[in-house]
């Protein structure tokens, strides 16, 4: 539903042309919000929207044996098969890298599965909030928690299936440049599981090495981190005796302006409960714009934590030009993200909207694979597509 | 290291002195010989600290590509400076677990680019490079005097990638930026966390999600570069990276207006979505039921609890109006069961479930050792450790880490007089006049 369409818009991004493949039901994400003025539409889902820019969308039932032959018939000259099928139904539809490897020898498969295609929980069930748990990111989740008692949590919305999505565009990335090379094709096992392991990882080598488990509270720095200011929250970090002068200077408290002491981060560390409670009551009366929306004025590291619609009227992503209006036949024109990335000789564009449900199915099907305007009216009463 | 973190593979075939032969790939840092893989015969320079670009390089280390890590004395990368966790004590900068996490595989060269020969050494090895990273904040490389257009006619066909916090345009390029700040400037602060406590402050996690997005773009820049013979410049932008993956929670703004906000673990429309408290210390256990088949198999699994029957609970509509409640009746039943078994039978009768794995429960989940995710690598300081490997599993192409985060100048040897042809005696001088350390 995320994964593995933002993996194939990812690529789509970067020039790729990809054909999506619904069942004639649609995409599960169409059935999921936000949806354009809160009316469920299959058309109208933010969700599907943005995790479908730039593709061709065809409908077909891969599991009929008509849509199956459709779908090989795709594949024989397909780059990339990007598929989130679980290990049991890829072997049931025939679509292991074994079956297609023959058909295609130079195709690279992208499985994204929640465990992997191998391993005792391979056919697991799982939804984004398990994978996340089981990635041991969650655990370390909220980051400086103060409740111990409560319970762990994933990150917000889709944020770790998105995730998985762009570890499998890397896989299939290096697997593409390594066919320029060999000609070979291969199949890419990823699971959801590992790929949000690697935002954690970092975070447990103190357990390869010490023993020390990481948790809620032992992940955050003992000085510096988001503040609550009479209008939202804001960051800030000191990393320097220079930081910590001038964040002093920017709270204007009196009794601290003289104290040398407080420049020192190891005193810092060790007196942080009692320096955090004054932090916090100068902060708490302050807007956040006040304090940290002059971000060279400050010379540490600062800024406000932004709301939604803060983030997209931010001038710095104006200055990017980081959203970019797509114009959409059911929704009209809306500001998407674009990428993270300038590329000076290739650079970004929206070839077009997320494909309306068998938009393409003509020119995929009639121009492509030769099929006639009355074949496609036959799959359409057979419920193929 | 605790018990169950013993390690259970060993790399027996390390030599004693690394290898000799700076081709492409056929030895590692470590001087094993290794095979081909995907991005074998790709070099990359790289300049960078902290968590961003090293993670980056190093998954491309582990994946086959060619990493030379370039170090000083004089400028220490900020991550060799820590403590244990346990004692507090300062570490030895060569013996810091994450520093060495985020460098395996690479190879260490150490040069004061402060120095004009300094400078000059960069710049022969950028014309054997094909990527060079740098994530200082915006600007800087090019004060350096390692501006694109100075790299470029070095190496034409570069691929020169410039990560910084908010990129190198617009009022707040250049501007000091760590994890904390990027992930509240790109809105995922705001939306993790307790919908009645602060936002989270994404730390390595958000450096890590950088990495990767940096990866691929690198790797479809070397995809272009092998079609067309072209390179280029990219402007990386770390907010940016973490902001779209808040893709559908801005377009509920740009639809609805609506400003969405950190929901804990709940969802927009399952329930039970959450994970409940198990037996022993930290055990919680994640578990989702999506529909009212998996609704009514996990009430089987509870043994049918009156409460299950009621009003309230017995459409989704209901359970997800009452999940506070209802989450209260789960937990006092999942109390005094163990996360993992408890795994097992709900995964065994079709419900969607796994513990909230720590650092502990990764490292011994069975899966996870079945997998081989986890790699021993060897430290001169800090001994044998098991780390998490690149866990994509390419069938042609295995990534492999070949050897520890590089000691500060580790790889001199190899790079300045093999690689470079610098006669022993120059060697020497340049070591002297600390253009090499």
């Amino acid at each position: 539903m995320v994964a593995a369409p933002y993996c194939a818009k990812l690529l789509a991004d970067l020039g790729a042309e990809v054909i999506k493949v619904e069942p004639p039901a649609g995409d599960a994400a169409r059935r999921h919000g936000p949806f354009l003025h809160d009316i469920p539409h299959p058309e109208r889902s933010g969700l599907f929207l943005y995790a479908n820019t730039s593709k061709l969308g065809v409908t077909l039932d891969v599991a009929s044996p008509r849509g199956g032959k459709i779908l090989r018939e795709m594949l024989k000259d397909a780059d990339i098969f990007i598929e989130d099928a679980p290990p049991a139904a890829l072997e049931r539809l025939g679509l292991r890298y074994d079956d297609l490897k023959r058909l295609n020898p130079r195709l690279v498969q992208v499985a994204i599965t929640p465990f992997g295609l191998t391993g005792p929980y391979k056919d697991y069930k799982a939804y984004p909030l398990n994978t996340y748990h089981a990635s041991g990111e969650g655990f370390m989740t909220p980051t400086g928690s103060d409740y111990p008692e409560r319970a762990p949590v994933k990150a917000g919305n889709f944020v770790g299936e998105y995730e998985v999505g762009v570890n499998a565009a890397g896989a299939a990335l290096a697997a593409l440049y390594w066919r320029e090379e060999s000609g070979q094709g291969q199949i890419v096992d990823i699971s959801a599981q590992e790929a949000l392991l690697l935002l954690a990882a970092s975070d447990m080598t103190n357990y390869a090495q010490f023993g020390a488990v990481t948790g809620r509270s032992t992940r955050n720095w003992p000085f510096g981190r988001l503040y609550r200011c009479q209008d939202g929250y804001a960051a800030f970090i000191t990393l320097t005796k220079r930081h910590r002068a001038a964040l002093f200077t920017l709270l204007d408290y009196p009794d601290w302006q003289k104290d040398e002491r407080l420049l020192d981060q190891t005193w810092l560390e060790m007196h942080s409960p009692e320096v955090e409670v004054v932090i916090e009551r100068l902060l708490a009366e302050r807007t956040r714009a006040e304090l940290f929306s002059r971000p060279q004025a400050n010379d540490f590291p600062s800024g406000p934590s932004l709301r939604p619609g803060e983030v997209m009227k931010s001038a710095q992503f104006a200055a990017r030009g980081f959203f970019t209006e797509i114009e959409h036949p059911e929704t009209g024109k809306l500001k998407y993200p674009s990428a993270p990335y300038q590329f000076s000789e290739t650079p970004w564009r929206v070839e077009r909207p997320a494909p309306l449900l068998g938009q393409h199915n003509e020119e995929v099907y009639c121009q492509r694979l030769g099929y006639t305007r009355d074949d496609l009216a036959r799959l359409r009463g057979l419920h193929v597509i | 290291m605790s018990s169950d973190a013993t390690p259970s593979r060993t790399n027996g075939d390390i030599p004693d002195t690394p290898g000799l032969n700076l081709g492409y790939e056929k030895v590692s840092p470590s001087g094993k010989a290794v095979s081909r893989r995907a991005l074998s015969g790709v070099r990359v320079l790289e300049f960078a600290v902290g968590l961003v670009g090293p993670f980056c390089t190093s998954i491309m280390a582990q994946l086959g590509a060619q990493v030379f890590r370039i170090e000083s004395q004089g400028a220490m990368d900020g991550f060799r400076v820590t403590r244990n966790p346990l004692t507090n004590e300062r570490l030895d900068f060569e013996g810091v677990p994450r520093y060495n996490f985020v460098n395996l595989s690479k190879w260490g060269a150490s040069i004061n680019m402060r120095k004009a020969e300094g400078l000059e050494l960069v710049k022969r090895l950028i014309s054997v490079s094909d990527v060079l990273l740098e994530n200082y904040s915006a600007g800087v490389i090019d004060r350096m005097g390692l501006s694109y257009e100075a790299v470029r006619e070095v190496r034409p066909d570069i691929i020169m990638v410039s990560a910084s916090g908010s990129g190198r345009v617009g009022p707040e390029a250049g501007s000091r930026a760590v994890a904390t700040i990027f992930g509240a400037v790109s809105g995922l602060a705001e939306m993790t966390g307790y919908p009645d406590d602060r936002p989270h402050e994404a730390r390595s996690t958000a450096d890590a999600i950088n990495s990767l997005t940096i990866f691929y773009s690198i790797v479809a820049a070397l995809y272009y570069r092998k079609r067309t013979g072209r390179g280029q410049y990219i402007d990386y932008s770390s907010r940016e990276g973490m902001t779209c993956l808040l893709g559908d929670v801005l377009m509920d703004y740009a639809m609805n207006g609506r400003e969405q906000t950190r929901q804990g673990n709940r969802d927009s429309a399952m329930a039970p979505h959450d994970c409940y408290r198990c037996r022993g210390e930290g055990a919680w256990l994640s578990i989702a039921a999506g529909n009212q088949a998996e609704w009514e198999v996990l009430v089987n699994v509870m043994g049918r609890p009156v409460w299950a029957a009621e009003d309230r609970f017995s459409t989704p509509l209901g359970r997800w109006k009452h999940q506070d409640e209802m989450g209260k009746l789960i937990g006092a039943w999942t109390l005094d069961r163990d996360a993992c078994e408890l795994m097992e039978t709900l995964q065994r009768a079709g419900v969607a479930a796994a513990p909230s794995f720590s650092c502990a429960g990764v490292y011994s989940d069975p899966h996870i050792g079945d997998r081989e995710v986890l790699e021993v690598v060897e430290h001169p300081k800090l001994g044998a450790n098991l780390l998490v490997g690149c866990p994509w599993k390419l069938s042609a192409t295995p990534c492999r880490i070949d050897g520890h985060g590089p000691l500060i100048g580790q790889h001199n040897k190899e790079v300045f007089s093999e690689l470079l042809g610098i006669p022993e005696q120059e060697f020497a001088r340049l070591q002297r006049e600390r253009v090499v350390w």
